[in-house]
């Protein structure tokens, strides 16, 4: 068995969300993923709580204990012009650089693209941002909110009669980072096969416009913007969150359809013929008091599996302990142990995707600079003394 | 001119409504030839199916059927353009047969039936490795194709709840909210792209092809690990907290001029905070003690809102995220749909670009979030028709005569839109 992406070489020099889940997935396949990360405060991910146990400390962050899994850890500081000379030897054996420093920064630290791929020309460089390479915002700062705002996600999320929403967590750095990782593996995939290198340019906030769809471009073409429905689908009833017992569900009556509902619930009042087809919507007042007080005594595993049973594609809102507690998770060994000095054993989620004769490369995530001998000693050929030397002048 | 990028990588791609499509779209516009596999009558969604039909207008909360349908239209086209137009009916044993051997000269099939569905067609990846023996292979069910749930119906709108998505995602003290574009079939369709591009890099190191099996539930929690983590480590379970920050303040969006119209502002740090300060030109908010650190400004958000939101107020959402931005304050409009595929930064990056079909309409489409320097991902050809590229497929690439070919149109087995317009 050999993974997919065993012998791809990545230095991930990234700072953030994006970046750290674009080269999660490509360490978890097999790739050899550097972290190259500031002396001392590392990283950014591990100055981001939520903390274990509430401590701040870089080894402590969750965010970067989850989004760093597979990967090794080398200090440096690219600043200073011997760094910078490390890295540049670094790259020459590398297939892909990934960076997420303002746009420019990479060519004033002399990491351009061309000095990088002067000796490599089949060198992939992905640089993922907030808002991309160039354009007026391309100096802007960037976070969460600002890209759920300026994609066009933020606006249709939410309360009609409320402040749009944003969704809650990264996502949109997460949505940034799989775009990150699709254009990185095609671009590797093409230098594997021409010897030809090149850059790419990662937009987070285009990548989240693009989730936009059909929504985005029925907009675009003057047939007004999708409103916020809070609980509810924009179109179909009862496509919709209720609160039941212990949770939520999240209801869908297809491919069965009303009947079944109206059958499950055994209120005859439900079984007027202007509830069967999708005109159903506009009675929503009179039908939503019947399935909030069918619903109120119910478990939501209770109605999840009674819809299943009869055809119905509804769901529930899963929270973390019903996901660990999860019969499908469980059954197909979806959580994986990882044991991290900060934590001690602890369940992280598995892969996204499974691909035949493959295992998910979830080691912990690596104490700062710990592979810094291996990399610099056992990789570059530096001796013991040089080593030395360079840490105490703080390079790494 | 097809993009380098992935030339010669060949998709058959029996993919519909939108997470798989979404994910095939990716690796057609990185120029592998995707063909988009369809039957007569059982065509992905696509409204009228033919092209020019005309804008319908009116607010999509008061659609009509036939808006409805043209919107589908407008989804299939950004979901499916650069692709070809396939048709095969596979309840025909010869239609079985072609697939077979379409399957020969393609690298990737791309399905999202229910699980077992491609089985029992004789047609799963056992069957079709014996056609193409390096196959990549994704099959992707809701729940994957396996386990006590292999079975069990869903669609996108489900998952980002199974998923964990919204549990962080409401109001403050309020219920889960859904998201606006139901997130989950775009999420999953990228990650599905990234499934099969991992899978053909390690193809091309070894000549291994790969069956992936891609439960769209799995594909949804791996984007909030660090939420199971505070709950495992911490024993803290996920909340919504509106549009705030946990750990970092003020953060949230505030009122502007106009109606339903709003700035995003998120402080991260204190020199962004004392940036703030000077933008709001409000000394009275530098000096307050309370507001000194992050932990003071989360602990007394709402002071902080009302003093913001009285210099929002007065601006244009556009105007108060330059101001900010140019002081170094992260702020971002919060824009409508239209406006975020043509703000100045969209337009100056040419994220929207056009088509002209070959009847003359032209429609709209968002590039490939990704630039590539030397194989640019481009918007090539419009979504195809039902069976449109049947001649070069089942012709040219299979070798099929001329009048086999009309035997195969003539008895079903194949279609093209001139007989089937649903």
């Amino acid at each position: 068995m050999s993974n997919a992406l065993e012998g791809v070489k990545i230095l991930d020099l990234s700072q953030g969300v994006a970046g750290a889940y674009c080269t999660k997935l490509l360490a978890g396949s097999g790739a050899d993923v550097i972290k190259v990360e500031p002396t001392k405060i590392g990283e950014i991910t591990r100055r981001l709580g939520p903390f274990s146990g509430d401590q701040p400390g870089v080894e402590q962050g969750l965010m970067h204990l989850y989004l760093n899994t597979g990967k090794k850890s080398v200090t440096l500081d690219v600043h200073s012009a011997e760094g910078q000379s490390l890295f540049r030897r670094l790259a020459k054996d590398a297939d892909l650089v990934v960076e997420s420093f303002m746009p420019g920064t990479m060519v004033d630290l002399g990491l351009g693209y061309d000095q990088l791929s002067a000796d490599n020309p089949g060198l992939v460089m992905t640089s993922v941002t907030f808002f991309g390479q160039d354009g007026p915002y391309s100096g802007y700062k960037g976070g969460e909110i600002i890209a759920q705002a300026v994609s066009g996600n933020l606006q249709i999320t939410g309360a009609p009669d409320r402040e749009p929403l944003m969704v809650g967590g990264y996502l949109a750095q997460y949505v940034g980072g799989q775009a990150a990782c699709a254009a990185s593996l095609m671009a590797v995939f093409h230098s594997m096969m021409s010897g030809e290198g090149q850059i790419v340019d990662c937009s987070i906030v285009e990548a989240n416009t693009d989730m936009l769809d059909r929504w985005g471009i029925d907009a675009v073409l003057g047939r007004g913007d999708q409103p916020r429905t809070g609980m509810a689908h924009h179109w179909t009833y009862p496509t919709q969150l209720y609160p039941c017992r212990d949770g939520y569900v999240a209801l869908g009556i297809e491919p069965a359809g009303w009947g079944a509902l109206a059958d499950m619930v055994g209120d005859d009042a439900l079984r007027k013929p202007e509830y069967t087809g999708p005109e159903r919507k506009q009675y929503h007042a009179e039908i939503d008091p019947i399935l909030v007080a069918w619903l109120e005594d119910l478990g939501k595993m209770e109605v999840f599996e009674g819809f299943q049973k009869n055809r119905m594609s509804s769901g529930i809102l899963m929270t973390p302990a019903d996901m660990l507690e999860s019969p499908q998770l469980q059954a197909r060994n979806f959580f994986q142990e990882v044991e991290h000095p900060s934590t001690g054993p602890q369940m992280y989620p598995g892969p996204p995707y499974q691909l035949s004769d493959s295992e998910w490369i979830q080691t912990r995530a690596p104490l700062l600079g710990e592979h810094n001998h291996e990399v610099y000693v056992g990789q570059l050929g530096l001796s013991e003394l040089e080593l030395t030397e360079l840490s105490a002048k703080g390079v790494n | 001119m097809p993009n380098p990028l992935l030339g010669g990588i060949r998709v058959l791609d029996m993919t519909q409504i939108r997470a798989g499509p979404k994910g095939s779209r990716w690796l057609a516009d990185a120029g592998a030839e995707v063909i988009k596999l369809e039957a007569r009558g059982r065509s992905d969604s696509r409204g009228f199916g033919r092209r020019g039909s005309g804008n319908t207008a009116g607010p999509i909360a008061a659609i009509s059927e036939a808006a409805q349908r043209e919107g589908n239209r407008v989804a299939f086209e950004q979901l499916n353009r650069n692709k070809l137009g396939l048709s095969i009916d596979l309840s025909f044993p010869e239609g079985k047969e072609l697939f077979k051997s379409m399957v020969s000269v393609c690298d990737v099939v791309m399905e999202n039936f229910s699980y077992g569905v491609m089985d029992r067609l004789g047609l799963g990846y056992d069957d079709l490795r014996k056609y193409r023996p390096d196959l990549v292979m994704m099959s992707m069910p809701a729940y994957g194709s396996s386990g006590p749930y292999r079975d069990y119906v869903s669609f996108g709108w489900a998952q980002e709840h199974m998923g964990g998505i919204t549990s962080r995602t409401g109001y403050r003290g309020g219920p889960p909210q859904k998201t606006g574009t139901i997130v989950a079939d775009p999420l999953n369709g990228v990650h599905g792209a990234i499934a099969v591009m991992t899978a053909l890099i390690g193809r091309a190191k070894t000549g291994q092809g790969r069956f992936i099996d891609f439960s769209q539930l799995e594909s949804m929690v791996p984007l909030s690990g660090e939420a199971i983590l505070d709950y495992s480590v911490n024993d803290r379970p996920p909340q919504c907290n509106g549009n705030r920050d946990f750990y970092m303040a003020p953060q949230g969006v505030y009122p502007c001029t106009g109606d339903d119209n709003w700035v995003g502002i998120s402080v991260t740090t204190d020199e962004e905070w004392a940036a703030l300060c000077v933008v709001l030109q409000n000394p009275e908010m530098a000096s307050d003690s309370r507001f000194a650190n992050g932990r003071g400004r989360v602990e007394n958000h709402d002071a902080l809102d009302s003093m913001i939101e009285q210099w929002t107020r007065q601006r244009e959402k556009n105007q108060a995220m330059r101001e900010l931005q140019k002081a170094g304050v992260p702020a971002g409009a919060v824009l409508d749909q239209a406006e975020a595929y043509r703000d100045a930064q969209a337009v100056s990056r040419d994220f929207l670009v056009e088509l002209t079909h070959p009847d003359g309409v032209i429609y709209p489409y968002s590039r490939t979030p990704a630039r590539f320097s030397k194989t640019p991902a481009e918007v090539r050809t419009p979504g195809p028709l039902l069976g449109e590229h049947n001649e070069y497929l089942l012709g040219s690439l299979l070798g099929i005569s001329a009048p086999e070919r009309e035997r195969l149109e003539s008895s079903g087995v194949t279609a093209t839109l001139s007989t089937d317009l649903s």
